[in-house]
């Protein structure tokens, strides 16, 4: 028995209203990421400025005043300034990451269901293998290799994550021409480009959404753990990463200096992934993860 | 199931064996490796002595086989500071992440299995709300932060436990925590899942039209089947768990192959790195291929060649 | 109550003021609304009824086997001892003990990680207390009662490794295990070939008076009630609307909708004045043949192959309506997708309008496109769930760029007006629509181009009796309005007898007997023909008694 109930497909926000929490997730995203947007104009000092006079000051809840609200670091750097900053390289990197590897990963995972043959193949082994090799480690390597830069640094977050785009868009593929009106159309004798575009794409559209939402997340959780571990960012640029890393010296002096960034980072991967959750039961019911 | 086997063997050794090529002309296409030991300033006739030493002077493929003749025997090169041999430096690690990521996958197991299948028996409950917003938070909480957090905690406020080294059981709990929890919670989620799938197949409906009571359905018809699922989660967790020691053994002073691998990078002591590269590849590998000999074993459907795991 | 008067008079079974409610996105709906009946013991009764009648969620009341959001009220008593409101334990003592089940997907109703050993056992061991040694010889004995053959064998099998039939006929055993007193089967040959549904239905024929087990049996198939019924509830709805003995629900049905089901199955032909042209046939295909390979289980083991279609001649005249009839994996629908050029053969030759037809691929098959086109079996997946109706009708328009865009849309409309759908479904999505409007729109866009000669795979198989007795009437319109030729293939003896002219039984990827229509039903002369017509359901229950063939 397929007795649908529904009337149209699924609209996002009237069969799905956010809840509260998922509300003010997106709210919180919201003002992160214009805060990041912004740094250059919000900060109220050069992020890199030293004032070795006043280091380790106190965030004025714990008695320091409002000159540098969170405090300063062991080099006296205004800490909102930094983690204003620090806030549009970790976001700024993380999106580029997720978009390089959602855009690579969508077309190889078609490519690799369209051509079943050698060239998918190919495409499915190197899936294979980037699945069963843990990715932080390698990027290491080429780290190690190559020496830092920027860029390279970007494209390797970008590419941690198009297996995942890879495998999702080829299963979602393979199981749309399993289905009755792919066959009708192909019968029909539509072109593959015009069923990939307008019959396949629009269908698979919801997963690639939600998988992007739910590896932002991941993204950002890897810059910054290359970051922390002085591996990724590198002075004088900063990311949250690197701020929490180079805090972690002065715990006992100071513990503020971490976990100002460590809740950061953490308030954005949670209210991702909330949203990713959320996004998930309105688009598309049937993907666990 | 021979075959599937004999397929997946084949595929684990041709893995390695394009990790080790891509290595291999990594390293050759990434500048004179000679000038990273010595320097831009080092006379020839030592850059020579060295050339002819690591066979740098040879054509390519005589290298490319004289790479893997020697990686064959033992020889994975030298550390370029102390001139130590690369696989024993790595080798000697081995035991303390062996140690630390084995207790951290054990935890990750015995909390997170229970609570999923406990979230799915009782759903929508607050159990359920509870297992889900661990896992939620175990996901978003980066694991260096927990780590900085819990040696706040336990070890600078309380002064209960140490927040570095190796020895007592005590230096376990921190680390174990940290390292596990990311794991605990995305297998609860995923345990949920395929549990609460499991409950709506039209077996559970006959076993309950048996007359078997609601313990036994679940013990005897619903966790077996849920757990096959779960046992292919665990392979890639173990990736995760290898990647998050890196950041683990940093934090918490582990003399592990994660922290020895920061070093080696930092220094660009390639020849240690590409030794923990392979160690790590063949590990995943071989774990891969266990994962799949359990999941044949418990899937019937599996032996018999009808593979429709990968989605 | 002395025990003799109450054997007599009280049924087995009481029913009464059933309504069960289920969850939906516009609030709670009585799926079951007030149903109420009587089983005596050593009945029949059958429940009948289309797809959201109501029949299955009232069988599953009286286990109280419901998914989670399901509730239940009124009363179900067994033996006059009420069953509704135990609990779980104490249900448990009762399933599979006084009553048992079994269901129309039988594989997946079995744990697919336990043998079949374990799982029989397992149901043996619950009610009663008995070793293991003597639970697997009662297992045995079980699996022999059932007729399957080699159950030493069978009982080390996994589900997976089991035909449908075998493992409806496992699922049978176990229900039987400890000899209750009632067996509730729902549809429980739905999901066979109609050979196998022969066979169990005689098997359970066999076992009701075997054991003297009072059966209640679901099921949307007039001719499967005819077969088995003593007495016939008839569900619309969610209530029922009629019940009585079976012969009078045949012969005097009093409510519409039992006297619609009853007509959907009368065998009306279709009488036809077109003259069928077969002299210069539309298509004509020689020898074809198509071989699949099997996947390979050892590493160096031969890569076997799978014959589907083993040297097939095919004639199909202009005009003409042809019937492809076989049961699954016969290859029936492999030859429809030869004679598209949607599958290539391994050998063989296609001419069509004389011309000998190139392999796959080749252009000439692309422009055929526009002539050649095609009806799957489900017509919930057949269209795409995000384009509107019209759209959908007017893309083959679109793909091969005939006329100008406003012209398109006309033609779609009136495509979708030749099928009975009117302006109101245009701007739909398909999951407005019913299963029967969905076929009709796939109906209409294969119809918007014209086509000279239509497949159609498994028409109605997929649709309630009545919505489908319509599409066939539907399809016999539209052929000759078009003056197009019919492929139908289809597992449907009545179908098929109703609308083609000839017809062409495959079995094992060859057509054993082609003929009339009315030739071949009135006078099989291939084995397999005589099994295959013989174990099609009775249409009335006086006929039952005939003898019926063995398998071949």
């Amino acid at each position: 028995m397929t007795a649908s109930v529904d009337t149209e497909p699924r609209t996002l926000f009237a069969s799905h209203r956010p809840s509260l929490l998922v509300s003010v997730a997106l709210g919180i995203l919201l003002i992160l990421s214009l805060c990041g947007l912004f740094a250059d104009l919000l900060a109220p000092y050069d992020y890199t400025d030293q004032t070795l006079r006043n280091r380790f000051a106190p965030p004025v809840w714990m008695g320091g005043d409002w000159s540098h609200p969170l405090g300063t670091d062991a080099l006296g750097r205004d800490i909102l300034s930094r983690l204003l900053h620090g806030l549009q390289i970790s976001l700024g990197v993380a999106l580029l990451g997720t978009l390089i590897g959602a855009v690579l990963g969508t077309f190889l995972g078609f490519v690799a269901a369209h051509s079943r043959g050698h060239v998918g193949g190919l495409i499915m082994a190197l899936v294979d293998a980037q699945a069963a090799l843990p990715f932080q480690i390698l990027v290491l390597a080429v780290l190690a290799l190559f020496g830092n830069a920027f860029w390279l640094f970007v494209a390797l977050v970008g590419l941690a994550g198009w297996e995942t785009y890879a495998r999702l868009v080829r299963g979602a593929v393979l199981a749309a021409q399993q289905e009755g009106y792919v066959s009708a159309l192909r019968a029909l004798g539509a072109t593959p480009w015009r069923l990939y575009a307008r019959h396949v794409l629009p269908n698979v559209a919801n997963i690639l959404i939600v998988q992007v939402t739910l590896n932002f997340p991941s993204t950002i959780l890897l810059e910054t753990a290359l970051s922390f571990l002085g591996l990724g960012i590198q002075p004088p640029l900063t990311s949250l990463g690197e701020m929490l890393g180079s805090g972690r010296d002065h715990l006992l002096l100071a513990w503020w200096i971490a976990v100002i960034p460590g809740v950061t980072i953490f308030v954005i991967t949670l209210s991702m992934s909330l949203v990713g959750d959320w996004l998930r039961d309105a688009l598309d019911p049937n993907i666990d993860p | 199931m021979s075959r599937l086997i004999a397929l997946r063997v084949l595929r684990g050794v041709l893995t390695v064996w394009g990790l080790l090529t891509l290595v291999f002309i990594v390293l050759r296409l990434s500048g004179d490796p000679l000038e990273a030991l010595l320097g831009d300033d080092a006379p020839p006739e030592i850059i020579d002595y060295y050339t002819t030493l690591y066979g740098f002077d040879q054509p390519i493929w005589r290298q490319y086989i004289n790479y893997f003749g020697g990686l064959l025997q033992g020889d994975w090169g030298q550390s370029f500071r102390d001139g130590r041999d690369a696989l024993e430096v790595v080798l000697e690690r081995v035991p303390a992440t062996l140690q630390l990521g084995f207790a951290a996958f054990l935890f990750s197991l015995a909390l997170g299995i229970p609570l999923g299948i406990l979230a799915a028996l009782y759903r929508n409950t607050l159990i359920d709300r509870f297992a889900m917003s661990f896992a939620v938070l175990g996901f978003a909480l980066p694991n260096f932060f927990i780590g900085i957090v819990l040696i706040l905690i336990f070890s600078m406020s309380f002064r209960w436990l140490p927040s570095s080294g190796t020895g007592t059981w005590a230096h376990f709990v921190l680390p174990v925590i940290t390292l596990g929890t990311a794991g605990a919670g995305s297998i609860a989620r995923f345990a949920r899942s395929s549990m609460l799938e499991v409950m709506n197949r039209p077996y559970m409906r006959t076993a309950q039209s048996k007359g078997l009571t609601r313990p036994r359905r679940i013990l005897w018809h619903a966790v077996p089947n849920a757990s096959i699922p779960i046992v292919t989660l665990l392979g890639f967790r173990l990736g995760d768990m290898i990647a998050g020691s890196v950041v683990v053994e940093a934090v918490f002073a582990w003399p592990g192959v994660g922290r020895l691998l920061v070093n080696a990078v930092t220094a660009r002591e390639l020849a240690i790195v590409q030794a923990i590269i392979v160690i790590v590849t063949i590990t995943m590998v071989t774990a891969n291929l266990l994962v799949d000999l359990v999941y044949a074993w418990l899937d019937p459907r599996q032996r018999d060649g009808a593979d429709d795991r990968k989605r | 109550m002395n025990t003799l008067e109450r054997g007599a008079s009280a049924p087995l079974l009481r029913v009464s003021g059933l309504t069960v409610t289920v969850p939906s996105p516009k609030g709670r709906i009585a799926a079951v609304d007030n149903v109420s009946f009587d089983i005596a013991r050593g009945e029949t009764l059958c429940l009948v009824g289309e797809t959201a009648s109501g029949k299955s969620l009232t069988a599953l009341s009286i286990l109280d086997l419901h998914s989670p959001g399901v509730t239940t009220t009124g009363d179900v008593t067994l033996d006059g001892r009420p069953l509704l409101g135990l609990s779980d334990w104490e249900f448990a003592a009762i399933r599979g003990r006084d009553i048992s089940m079994i269901f129309q997907e039988a594989v997946p109703a079995l744990n697919p990680v336990q043998t079949v050993e374990v799982q029989l056992v397992e149901a043996i061991c619950i009610h009663r207390k008995i070793s293991a040694h003597a639970a697997r010889a009662e297992a045995l004995n079980l699996l022999n009662s059932v007729g399957i053959r080699e159950p030493e064998r069978r009982l080390l099998a996994y589900p997976h490794q089991l035909s449908g039939g075998m493992a409806q006929r496992v699922m049978i055993a176990m229900a039987l295990s400890s000899q209750p007193s009632l067996l509730i089967a729902d549809e429980p040959t739905t999901a066979l070939d109609v050979t196998v549904q022969a066979q169990i239905l005689d098997l359970l024929r066999d076992l009701r008076t075997r054991h003297d087990i009072t059966l209640l049996m679901i099921s949307h198939d007039m001719g499967v009630v005819a077969e088995m019924a003593d007495r016939v509830a008839v569900m619309h709805r969610g209530q029922i609307v009629e019940i009585g003995p079976v012969e009078q629900i045949f012969d005097a049905p009093e409510h519409p909708y039992t006297q619609r089901l009853l007509a959907a199955r009368r065998q009306v032909r279709w009488t036809r004045e077109t003259v069928v042209a077969r002299t210069n046939p539309l298509i004509e295909a020689r020898g074809l043949v198509r071989r699949y390979p099997n996947p390979r289980r050892r590493l160096f083991e031969a890569r076997s192959e799978m014959v589907a279609v083993d040297g097939v001649d095919i004639n199909i005249g202009h005009n003409e309506i042809v019937g492809l009839i076989g049961e699954s994996g016969s290859g029936k629908s492999t030859i429809g997708r030869l004679l598209l050029g949607l599958d290539v053969p391994d050998a063989g030759t296609i001419k069509i309008d004389g011309q000998d037809m190139p392999g796959g691929g080749d252009p000439r098959w692309r422009a055929l496109r526009q002539d050649f086109q095609v009806i799957f079996q489900d017509p919930h997946s057949a269209l795409d769930p995000r384009t509107r109706v019209l759209e959908q009708v007017k893309e083959p328009l679109d793909i091969f760029d005939v006329g100008a865009n406003s012209d398109r849309r006309q033609c779609a409309a009136d495509a979708l007006e030749q099928v009975g759908l009117d302006g109101s479904v245009h701007q739909r999505f398909p999951s407005a629509l019913s299963g029967g409007q969905k076929q009709r729109v796939v109906i209409a866009r294969a119809l918007v181009l014209v086509p000279r000669f239509l497949v159609c795979d498994e028409p109605v198989s997929a649709l309630d009796v009545s919505v489908g007795a319509q599409i066939v009437a539907l399809l016999a319109r539209v052929q000759r309005e078009n003056d197009m030729s019919l492929l139908i293939v289809s597992h449907d003896l009545s179908l098929v007898r109703t609308l083609v002219d000839r017809v062409m039984v495959v079995h094992a990827g060859k057509i054993v007997e082609e003929g009339e229509t009315d030739a071949v039903f009135a006078a099989p002369r291939h084995p397999y023909t005589r099994l295959l017509i013989s174990s099609a359901p009775i249409t009335h229950p006086r006929e039952r008694g005939v003898a019926r063939l063995e398998a071949v």
